[in-house]
């Protein structure tokens, strides 16, 4: 999966978070994570519509997640997690 | 227990896999003291249990052969079983004398393993022997062979005049209601996954069928599957029973609702074992009139004036990051939703918070996964929300009928 495909997964829980109908609206990087309400819950959600694009279990747990602030963040964490997967 | 040829049923009709005839035309094949019959259709089964009771004295387990698997099958044999199926031969077994009038039944319980419940035909009757008295109907049945349901039905028709007996293959379980038009049938017993199947796929021609009983039973019944039943069938009678294989005993509730009355916790009535709820799980009285109470393994919820029944305690906890949720919750909420008929709920192992709720749905009318979610939103905690919604064209079925919610 490319940044710009996860960016996409992101916006659409972000869109889905808000409501049925809603359109998935543009995150930059900068855009901090408290501020859309992205939490454990969303990342976990995130991370399982990755597993089923890409076919393969994604293992981490919160430890790393303190370092993950902002949407630029959490695009190139689970970047990372993708390629690692790939690798596996 | 009358003798065979007293039977009150013995003139009722018989209609299985080719075999239209009275139950006494059934021809009794020779077979061990001891057998373990493993059929390959419904005429096999009814043929066995026929002649379970024509010969006497002898122990029997009748069972659909694809639910037996090998390590089964040798636990049978080690037992004693004469293990009679369509493979060739029969094997090792060492004989034994048999428990005079045994008949074993399988049931999955918690696990999904089979395992084997002691029975007799006096107790496996004791259900059609409460129902004397009932008009003639000609019913179809769509419930396993071997199965404690499947049981009621077939000593109903061997034990009450007029009740003629259509046993369906799992195989013609998707056309039933073709398959009910064409026998002129007029009662039907089947598992709710049964019923909603034609309720979603069947429509028009269920409204057709001049069905005067309707009868559910072997999972939990939701509201939404009653509610379309009556629309089809509005002159029927819609009743739905609890049963549990393991200690042979039923509850039947008749008022066309979910659940049942929350009265009955309190009540002694003859023929109904007394119930309680400890701990979210349903106890039923065993044997009826004992005093003695067993868990039965089943969730169940106290909701305004009904006792609701919703899957089973074991696979009903979600723990998502320390915050626990059952998936039979999750499963109430979303068959509330008036476009799902179907909804199975289960944990999926996810970083971070250790398991996600998620479900799989099957619709009565299209919408979009995102409504779902909002209705989940408004009405279970962030954690219980599911995270993933798979949106199936069928309700998936189990050779047993069911559909493992």
């Amino acid at each position: 999966m490319t940044r710009d495909e996860l960016r996409t997964v992101v916006e659409t829980i972000r869109a889905e978070m808000i409501g049925p109908g809603v359109a998935p609206q543009p995150l930059s990087d900068e855009v901090r994570l408290v501020e859309i309400d992205f939490h454990s819950l969303e990342f976990s959600e995130v991370a399982l519509h990755v597993e089923d694009t890409i076919g393969k279990e994604l293992n981490f747990d919160a430890r790393p997640m303190r370092e993950v602030a902002t949407v630029g963040d959490l695009l190139d964490f689970l970047l990372g997690l993708v390629k690692d997967a790939g690798r596996g | 227990m009358p003798a065979v040829a007293d039977l009150p049923g013995i003139d009722n009709w018989v209609f299985a896999q080719g075999h239209r005839g009275k139950w006494s035309s059934m021809r009794v094949a020779a077979r061990p003291p001891v057998a373990a019959l493993l059929v390959p259709d419904q005429r096999d089964a009814l043929a066995a249990a026929w002649a379970h009771l024509q010969m006497g004295g002898v122990e029997t387990l009748i069972a659909d052969e694809r639910r037996v698997d090998r390590p089964l099958r040798a636990a049978l044999i080690a037992d004693g079983f004469q293990v009679i199926d369509g493979s060739a031969g029969v094997a090792d077994t060492v004989p034994r004398d048999p428990i005079a009038g045994r008949l074993w039944l399988l049931t999955s319980g918690s696990t999904g393993r089979p395992k084997r419940v002691a029975h007799t035909f006096a107790s496996l009757a004791a259900g059609a022997n409460a129902a004397a008295g009932q008009p003639h109907r000609r019913w179809l049945m769509g419930y396993a062979a071997g199965t404690y349901a499947w049981w009621q039905m077939t000593t109903l028709s061997l034990l009450q005049p007029g009740q003629d007996l259509v046993a369906l293959e799992p195989a013609e379980r998707a056309i039933w209601p073709e398959i009910a038009e064409r026998e002129g049938i007029t009662a039907v017993s089947g598992t709710p996954t049964f019923w909603w199947r034609a309720v979603l796929h069947h429509w028009e021609r269920l409204c057709r069928l001049r069905i005067e009983q309707v009868s559910l039973g072997g999972e939990p019944v939701e509201q939404s599957l009653l509610d379309r039943l009556h629309e089809a069938l509005p002159r029927a009678r819609i009743w739905w029973a609890y049963a549990s294989t393991e200690f042979g005993t039923s509850i039947v509730v008749r008022d066309r609702r979910a659940g049942f009355p929350i009265e009955w916790l309190q009540q002694h009535v003859p023929g109904r074992p007394a119930l309680r709820v400890s701990q979210g799980e349903l106890w039923l009285e065993a044997p009826a009139g004992s005093g003695t109470f067993q868990r039965t393994g089943d969730r169940a919820s106290v909701v305004g004036d009904r006792v609701l029944l919703t899957g089973r305690v074991s696979a009903d906890e979600i723990n998502v990051g320390g915050a626990k949720i059952a998936a039979s919750t999750i499963r109430h909420v979303l068959s509330q939703h008036p476009a799902v008929a179907w909804v199975r709920a289960s944990a999926r192992k996810a970083p971070i918070i250790g398991q996600a709720p998620v479900v799989d749905v099957v619709l009565q009318s299209p919408i979009a996964a995102g409504e779902l979610r909002r209705w989940c939103a408004e009405r279970l905690p962030d954690y219980g929300v599911p995270r993933r919604f798979e949106i199936l064209g069928e309700i998936p079925e189990t050779l047993a009928g069911k559909s493992h919610v």
